[in-house]
């Protein structure tokens, strides 16, 4: 008698918990399909948070990859249906300088009836239509820009926090049933003797607990890690192939701009300065990346590719002071013999039954803005497998906090919390922000801000450990941005490691580790960019962390 | 021989304090405030975690020194982080665990938000030397008055708890506690040692605080305490920024700036450089000023001198672009330092390095204070001028 094979843990087990993989583990759990997603570092941990942020509808693409552009601005609408809180509005200036009046002219005529054409899309996703506008606007509503200009070109996107995007499908997913384990690695991707595959094999990195988890399907959505997964279900790492395309920001303690300012490096790349919150941003960089993809980090090059760019039509930019950088590396459509900018940023979905392994599918390419669309379009298939019938409904279930709209002042009022706090809780957690404030009225002492930069209170702190599968202080900062203002953590990763080991009820040293092991990183990331005033508090910063914590902290060596 | 010591950290202060033993007249220069005075209050040896031997001469001046506690005993402290941890001497203002081991020790919840005294609590309690001498750290509620301003910084809290009503309040709500061995409370207890010890006295049970953030009060009794050294030495002291040590044949001009700007010139025979590192001021990383010159380490006194990382010579960078410091590591920023030779600037006769601009490992305020003293043992040996 043959017995029946026994019944799989779930359906589907996801590799990859950024943007597209949360995406998917969300879909699907709306669907009812029974999910299993495994992240080895922390969600969100690669290109997903450590993009532009902005769920634009890339008039890049507009005469390259017109269908990008479509289905971006199609899904930014749909996006802001589903997350209102987390979306800003960023209105964009290009301004065009006098270097060649005749040329300049042409170009501001040329760029006029480019977004012309882009206004067209617009309404898909609430955009305003651009605007012509003179010298003298120009110099009106943005009076840092330097340089003589033919006028210019305002157009209208969106910006979102691409961490708390990632962390709301992660969450929601969870609530309707899925099972999401961060900082558990697939060591390996199980396969039959005729080799469709069954499962996966992980590991906890930070427990090293291991097991397996069988699986009727697996996706592999790790993004620019595509090719490493792949070898590890025994393809050739060309059966998902992506071309790793490597792009920094650089963070400034302050807001210099009311506008985002697009402009253009010494290679003719576009590049821009973006206000976000109290600070602002420059970006980005494309370069074909063949590092360690955990190990992501802006270099000096870079810095000053960057600032040599802004600095040039923006040179207040030179007397803020650069905090931080962040790096993430996309997970761009292969191509030989192209350069980094002309690769195409469409995406498509490998059934890997062409390589012999039945069940096992791979994402690849895409981008933040489509990363809703592209879920769908995986889950489908998913769904069509397994004969499921429900239809997809992730364009209308609004994320965790996306359903109703909350007051900030009235939230601070209630909570007793300043109207700043208030209204960055409430931009990170939409209407789940009174939950975080349940905790803080429950206990007066958790409003106490832990990171005052930022701000986050305590209570915040604890919410994303309890709700949100923090670990690490880390993993807090990338929820809550706690420690990556303008002290760099120095005041309150070590606070952080105390309450997130006690609410973990894991032992003090534990916390200290992950406090350590933040500020190192911070600083890291900070070097970069140091500058010659910056180099003096990098320094005392050094000292303090050691004299504190004990151990060389800050300076990423042993003792 | 006049001599000119330059910058008064803790470098600086033990060189003149030796040198004044040695009964050689110094001049004392000092400007803004440096790593020591911007320190924890933990007094270790150098490298952090082990137990260096400290020299009498080292022993001596630490003794004389009123803001330091340093004997032959091991001390315990605990930190702003949550961490106990070993340590060779401390800021008197500290609180030293190891008399208060197995003991129940109260940690003071003034309500101050940079002060989480329940987290501390449990996060001390659990550390291994509280769980090995099984002592316990319990949060205490203090309702204070005078603790009513969340937004002070320690210095200003400390401050204020030196003054009546405020402190005569403290000292009553802390004798109101009976069930605890000690105090740990913030870095509030005041900003000279003196206002430390009087508080200390008022009290029957030892009372003393955690580490001092960078601008806390344990770097305030520091620069406290030197004042009291230098003026009971009697040395000449001149509150002035130097700008400029040059060479005058025989000796050294020293240009310092004065109030409005205005410049005062002074020669000195020999000069001991104790202007601090990176960290301090002393080593700048190419300040702005022309394109040319922001690739360029400095010192802040425009001596022309070579500079040395790891022994190999960084005399400038060749970048438009300032320099890389990822490239040399973040570390580099403590290891940088004026090349010499046995403590003497190469190329410059008579000029001598103390502290934090001497090359080497990241250093400590007791390494700091050695290294000031042989300083101190070198001056008077310059090859007599040409």
């Amino acid at each position: 008698m043959i017995e029946a094979p026994p019944e799989p843990d779930v359906d589907v087990a996801i590799i990859g918990g950024g943007v597209n993989g949360t995406g998917v583990a969300r879909d699907c759990a709306l669907r009812g399909i029974k999910v299993a997603l495994f992240e080895r570092n922390d969600i969100a941990f690669g290109a997903s948070g450590n993009s532009s942020g902005m769920i634009h509808g890339g008039p890049r693409y507009l005469t390259s990859d017109p269908d990008v552009t479509y289905t971006s601005c199609l899904d930014s609408g749909h996006i802001q249906r589903i997350a209102p809180h987390l979306l800003f509005r960023i209105p964009f200036l290009v301004p065009l300088f006098r270097d060649n009046p005749i040329a300049s002219r042409v170009a501001l005529t040329g760029y006029d009836a480019f977004f012309e054409l882009y206004d067209r899309y617009q309404p898909l996703k609430r955009g305003k239509p651009h605007v012509r506008l003179s010298a003298d606007e120009l110099q009106l509503i943005e009076p840092g820009l330097v340089g003589a200009t033919v006028g210019g070109i305002s157009f209208d996107e969106w910006g979102i926090d691409g961490s708390r995007l990632c962390i709301g499908s992660a969450v929601d997913a969870m609530e309707h049933g899925a099972e999401v384990r961060v900082h558990c690695t697939v060591t390996g991707v199980l396969r039959r003797e005729d080799g469709s595959v069954r499962g996966v094999r992980y590991r906890d990195r930070i427990t090293g607990e291991s097991g397996e988890k069988t699986a009727r399907l697996v996706v592999n959505a790790t993004g620019a890690w595509s090719t490493v997964t792949a070898a590890l279900a025994g393809l050739t790492p060309e059966a998902a192939n992506v071309r790793p395309g490597k792009g920094i920001h650089v963070f400034l303690d302050r807001r210099l701009t009311n506008y985002a300012v697009l402009t253009t490096a010494i290679d003719g790349r576009q590049v821009f300065l973006l206000p976000w919150q109290n600070m602002s941003v420059l970006g980005t960089t494309d370069d074909d990346f063949y590092g360690d993809l955990d190990d992501v980090v802006a270099t000096a090059d870079e810095v000053r590719y960057l600032t040599q760019a802004i600095e040039r039509v923006f040179p207040a930019v030179r007397t803020a002071r650069a905090i931080g950088t962040w790096g993430g590396v996309r997970p761009t459509l292969y191509g030989w013999g192209l350069g980094e900018d002309e690769l195409s940023r469409e995406h498509e979905i490998v059934d890997h039954a062409r390589d012999g392994a039945d069940g096992l599918y791979s994402m690849i390419g895409g981008k933040l803005a489509s990363y809703r669309l592209f879920s769908e379009q995986m889950t489908d298939i998913v769904a069509a497998r397994l004969g499921n019938q429900r239809p997809g409904r992730t364009h209308l279930a609004p994320l965790p906090g996306g359903d109703e709209t909350v007051d900030p002042f009235a939230l601070a009022e209630q909570a007793k919390i300043d109207p700043v706090s208030a209204a960055r809780l409430e931009y990170r957690h939409g209407a789940r922000s009174l939950r975080v404030v349940d905790g803080l009225m429950r206990q007066r002492r958790q409003g106490r801000l832990v990171c005052v930069c930022e701000p986050v209170t305590e209570a915040e702190v604890r919410y994303v450990v309890e709700h949100e599968l923090a670990r690490t202080v880390d993993d807090v900062a990338r929820r809550t941005r706690l420690g990556l203002g303008a002290c760099g953590g120095m005041r309150c990763a070590a606070a952080c490691g105390m309450i997130l080991a006690d609410q973990l009820g894991a032992s003090p040293s534990y916390g200290h580790k992950s406090a350590v092991e933040f500020l190192q990183g911070a600083a890291r990331r900070r070097l970069p960019a140091l500058g010659p005033e910056q180099a003096r508090q990098e320094a005392l910063a050094l000292a303090s962390v050691r004299a504190e914590l004990g151990v060389a902290a800050a300076s990423g060596e042993p003792t | 021989m006049a001599v000119a010591v330059i910058g008064a950290g803790v470098a600086g202060v033990a060189c003149v304090w030796a040198l004044c033993r040695r009964g050689i007249e110094v001049i004392a220069f000092d400007d803004r405030a440096g790593s020591s005075a911007l320190s924890s209050g933990a007094l270790d040896a150098r490298p952090v975690g082990t137990v260096a031997p400290i020299s009498a001469e080292l022993m001596a001046f630490a003794q004389g020194f009123e803001a330091w506690s340093l004997t032959t005993d091991e001390r315990w402290i605990a930190t702003a982080a949550g961490v106990i941890r070993e340590v060779r001497g401390i800021d008197t203002g500290l609180l030293d665990l190891a008399p208060l081991a197995g003991g129940r020790i109260g940690v003071a919840d003034l309500g101050v938000p940079a002060f989480d005294a329940e987290t501390l609590a449990r996060a001390l309690s659990a550390a291994s030397w509280a769980v090995a001498t099984r002592t316990r750290f319990v949060r205490v509620e203090l309702d204070l008055v005078a603790a009513e301003a969340p937004s002070l910084a320690d210095f200003d809290l400390a401050r204020r708890f030196e003054a009546d009503p405020p402190r005569s309040e403290l000292v009553r709500a802390l004798a109101g506690v009976k069930d605890v061995d000690g105090w740990l409370v913030g870095p509030w207890l005041g900003t000279s040692p003196h206002a430390v010890a009087s508080l200390r006295a008022s009290l029957p049970i030892p009372i003393g605080e955690i580490t001092s953030s960078v601008g806390g009060p344990a770097g305030a009794r520091f620069e406290a305490a030197r004042d009291r050294l230098l003026s009971a030495l009697g040395t000449l002291r001149v509150a002035r920024r130097v700008i400029s040590v040059q060479p005058r044949r025989p000796g050294w001009e020293i240009t310092a700036s004065g109030p409005n700007g205005a410049l005062e010139q002074l020669v000195a025979d020999e000069v001991v450089l104790a202007i601090g590192g990176v960290a301090g001021g002393g080593i700048t990383v190419g300040a702005g000023g022309a394109l040319l010159d922001r690739a360029r380490f400095g010192t802040s006194v425009g001596l022309e001198v070579d500079f040395e990382l790891d022994g190999r010579n960084i005399d400038r960078v060749s970048s438009l672009h300032g320099i890389d410091v990822q490239a040399l590591g973040v570390s580099a920023l403590e290891r940088i330092g004026i090349a010499h030779t046995g403590g003497r600037v190469r190329g410059c006769d008579g000029i001598y390095l103390a502290g934090d601009v001497v090359p080497g490992a990241a250093r400590t305020l007791l390494g700091a204070a050695q290294s000031g003293i042989d300083a101190a043992a070198l001056v008077g040996t310059a090859r007599s001028p040409a």
